[in-house]
């Protein structure tokens, strides 16, 4: 027989055997676990995968939620979900004071209870912490060296005039990943030097306000120098083979993301692996996978990590410092977009003539209290953390604070123009 | 003087080529090189689109109505929860290694014969098995992959071992699958779409009277599109069962994720009582005429990386995949025409490496179930371009409609109907001969 007829008849073997059609075989059904979740569709494949790899009798479902909507959707179909998987600490706390939550073995959770300060896990252990996100900048080397520039290091570094128009700031009002940004820029400041800070940032954002494009797009494609994200896009990217590099500021703004089981889950032991898995060594490996790039809460398993990977771990212990809640993170947010963002071309435009006073030699005082009172911030720390707008903010939708916005928006408005005025009667 | 007028042209013509070959083609060979736009594409709104679609691309879409309903409406019955869940990093799909594992980028298709009507969709599961549904209602049931090794010996002694598929189901909801023509099918990349959907009719026709070697033909899929309401050619889909981007999209989005819109305007439900209709909550379309257009717009403009730069041994891969016929039908050259939206898509010669007709595949292949024109045994020409770069892109990815091949040796060795001389021909190379073939493919 010619190797040809042996193929040939190898080929009418096939025929046999290649009968796709009508199949019908019985196999094993596989036990599911539901899981609400907000994770990128990267992060679910990656687990999903390994996941049925070490435990093929389960099969997960996800049932994907916005944080926002996610707790209304509990509310309304009890017993529909077994575990919680998400980066939302706020939707953990509020169901573990609803007693929702199943009260996790601690055997599983290894991981320590805090990080440079920020909370962890919870200690009545209704949710574990299963990866942590850290927040910083990331650069194109190329453009800075191109222009011989160092590098920026710190937040402080983006006031510089060199980056005007060319630091791509995510609006935290509008894209959930920046909602503890401005909280990490003023951490380890005084409140007039934070708000200093941000006025000056403000002057050289281009501000994203979408999640449609990518920060690291906007870097990558030389639309901005320095682009203000989380560490994972970046290192994802950087993992692809894009020319960047991520900077992490002195003080980093950490986001845990956590797990919880549900009391009424109906699917309690499926849902028992697949908890215990994300939280073992296993699971926590995985975040090292190019499309994810997110930092293990388990110190000993960055004994496995790629080069150059990040580990929070045995980065420089920082100084305690105060760490403002979700609620005072809102307000904080609300307050920049009012009162600074929304008004980023006056601000532009008082820089440029405070700048011109300076070139025509007019009165140096005078030119630096307008500077000095266009930085700070028309609220003081207890004004704008007061009981009342505490209140107003806790718990309820950004549309219900509209009015106090407005109002920051006015008083911000009103400020300007007035020193507006001053600025322009000085270069006339 | 008409010396320097000549000389003129000869230049600006030279600088138009240069110009219009730097907008097609990305250089980049990464991991993400199918996710680049073309470089000419530029102006904000394009940007703006382009942003929006590749967003919408990415989207997870959900249940029930949110505090953002522009991505609800997933189900009643689905697949997968979005686009790039299948097309993973904008690359081909997998198929399972094995009944333990589900169906991550890959489903199956469904029919019927009708004596009067041909073949048609299943009354009750419809044309394709949705393992998910929305919660509180049973899934039509679980697909699972069953493998026979298959070993094969080049003329030089060296064996492989092939895997033949096998679908077996579970968890049937409307019983079982008796007299159901199945057949599974792994997602396909999605980059260079924008240049297929703008080759004419008249082109892919074209194909068919080139003179080819004794044994190959090849042939035009003609299929229904929903918008002319008339028969067109095919060319999207395994089968090329689909005329156009939109409606392939559109479709995708129907039966995969379970959404409607202005193409596909109804739940994909079975006509019976089940509970599927009631489950819906009637907002429709789910899926916008503008969320289409951006997501269509975001895969035309998507670049087909280049080929990597050329080597003596890449070379003589290219010449030995002329030699064996490869080339019959994973042509490299076809001509777009000037429907794109895109305008410097137009009146291009482009490097597919299909010709994208159905060609019979023999036995091997044939998963029996006819689709329009095209016969259980006839498959589309796949296109090659980027072909290369699909492991690097996902380390799974596989190859053929039901991606039973791992590699693309194996793909090749699944060729038998037209192609079985360029089969045999591989085969017969010696094992230097085999490797050069796969460095070009790898090229590419």
């Amino acid at each position: 027989m010619t190797k040809r007829q042996a193929l040939t008849s190898i080929f009418k073997q096939l025929l046999l055997g290649s009968n796709l059609l009508m199949c019908t075989l019985i196999a094993n059904a596989a036990e599911k676990v539901v899981i609400m979740t907000s994770y990128p569709q990267e992060m679910i494949s990656q687990f999903e995968s390994a996941f049925e790899k070490r435990f093929p009798q389960y099969r997960m479902e996800i049932l994907w939620k916005q944080s926002n909507d996610a707790l209304n959707y509990i509310n309304q179909h009890p017993g529909e979900i077994d575990v919680y998987w998400t980066p939302s600490r706020q939707n953990f706390a509020l169901l573990a004071k609803q007693g929702l939550l199943l009260q996790l073995d601690s055997a599983w959770i290894t991981s320590p209870a805090t990080l440079q300060g920020t909370l962890l896990n919870d200690p009545q252990a209704h949710y574990a912490a299963t990866e942590i996100a850290g927040l910083g900048m990331v650069i194109s080397p190329a453009s800075f060296d191109k222009l011989n520039l160092a590098y920026p290091q710190d937040w402080n570094d983006l006031s510089q005039s060199t980056f005007i128009d060319q630091v791509a700031f995510p609006l935290p009002t509008k894209i959930g990943f920046a909602g503890g940004l401005i909280d990490a820029i003023l951490r380890d400041k005084s409140w007039s030097d934070g708000w200093s800070l941000l006025t000056r940032i403000t002057l050289n954002a281009r501000f994203i306000e979408n999640g449609s494009t990518f920060i690291t797009d906007e870097v990558a494609a030389g639309r901005a120098m320095v682009g203000i994200t989380m560490d994972f896009f970046a290192a994802s990217s950087i993992a692809k083979g894009a020319q960047l590099k991520y900077v992490y500021p002195p003080a980093v703004a950490y986001s845990p993301a956590h797990i919880a089981i549900f009391q009424n889950a109906p699917h309690l032991e499926a849902a028992k692996a697949f908890t215990k898995f994300t939280l073992s060594t296993e699971g926590q490996r995985l975040l090292f996978a190019p499309d994810i790039r997110k930092l293990p809460v388990e110190p000993t398993v960055y004994a496995y990590r790629p080069p150059g990977y990040f580990n929070p771990f045995a980065y420089p212990e920082h100084k305690a410092l105060k760490l403002h809640d979700v609620t005072e993170q809102k307000m904080l947010n609300a307050y920049f977009e009012a009162t600074l963002a929304s008004h980023q071309a006056l601000l532009k435009s008082l820089f440029l003539k405070l700048n011109r006073a300076k070139q025509l030699n007019r009165d140096s005082n005078q030119i630096k209290a307008l500077e000095q009172a266009l930085l700070q911030p028309a609220l003081s720390e207890a004004q704008l953390f007061s009981r009342e707008n505490y209140a107003q903010f806790e718990g309820n939708p950004p549309s219900a604070n509209e009015g106090l916005t407005k109002h920051w928006f006015e008083l911000a408005k009103t400020r300007y123009l007035s020193l507006d005025a001053e600025v322009q009667s000085l270069i006339e | 003087m008409r010396y320097w007028l000549f000389t003129l042209m000869l230049a600006f013509a030279a600088c138009v080529a240069a110009e219009q070959e730097s907008t097609l083609g990305i250089s980049h060979r990464s991991a993400d090189a199918y996710t680049f736009p073309y470089r000419g594409l530029n102006g904000s709104q394009s940007l703006k689109k382009l942003q929006e679609g590749r967003s919408l691309f990415r989207q997870i879409w959900t249940v029930e109505g949110g505090e953002d309903r522009r991505f609800s409406g997933l189900g009643p019955l689905y697949n997968r929860f979005s686009c790039i869940a299948c097309h993973p990093g904008n690359g081909r799909g997998f198929a399972p290694n094995g009944p333990g594992e589900s169906m991550k980028t890959m489903l199956v298709r469904l029919s019927v014969h009708d004596p009067q009507k041909g073949f048609i969709p299943h009354q009750l599961y419809g044309d394709q098995l949705n393992e998910f549904s929305m919660p509180g209602m049973p899934s039509e049931g679980i697909a699972s992959v069953n493998y026979t090794p298959l070993k094969l010996t080049f003329a030089d002694g060296e064996e492989v071992t092939l895997r033949q598929p096998t679908l077996s189901f579970s968890e049937l909801a409307h019983g079982p699958l008796n007299e159901v023509f199945t057949s599974a099918r792994i997602a396909p990349a999605v980059f260079g779409l924008g240049l297929l959907d703008n080759v004419s009719d008249e082109e892919i026709i074209h194909q068919t009277q080139r003179p080819k070697p004794k044994g190959i033909a090849g042939r035009p899929n003609m299929v229904w599109d929903i918008k002319t309401q008339k028969l067109k050619v095919g060319k999207f889909g395994w089968k090329a069962n689909t005329s156009s981007l939109r409606q392939q999209i559109a479709s995708a989005f129907h039966g995969d994720l379970g959404l409607t819109s202005s193409l596909f305007p109804y739940q994909n439900c079975p006509p019976t009582p089940t509970g599927c209709l009631s489950a819906t909550d009637g907002y429709a379309p789910e899926l916008s005429d503008s969320q289409l257009e951006d997501i269509q717009f975001y895969l035309e403009a998507l670049a087909v990386p280049e080929q990597a730069p050329p080597t003596e041994a890449i070379n003589r891969g290219a010449v030995l995949f002329k030699n064996a016929q490869c080339i019959e039908c994973h042509t490299d050259q076809l001509r777009t025409g000037q429907q794109a939206s895109i305008g410097f898509l137009n009146h291009r010669t482009i490097k597919p490496y299909t010709d994208l007709l159905l060609h019979d595949m023999g036995e091997g292949l044939a998963d029996q179930r006819p689709d329009f024109a095209a016969t259980g045994r006839e498959w589309r020409t796949p296109p090659l371009w980027g072909i290369g770069l699909a492991k690097k892109v996902h380390s799974e990815a596989g190859f053929l409609h039901d991606g039973r091949a791992r590699t693309l040796q194996e793909a090749i060795l699944w060729h038998g109907g037209e192609a079985t001389i360029a089969r045999d021909r591989y085969i017969q190379f010696t094992k230097k001969e085999r490797e050069l073939i796969l460095m070009f493919l790898e090229s590419l």
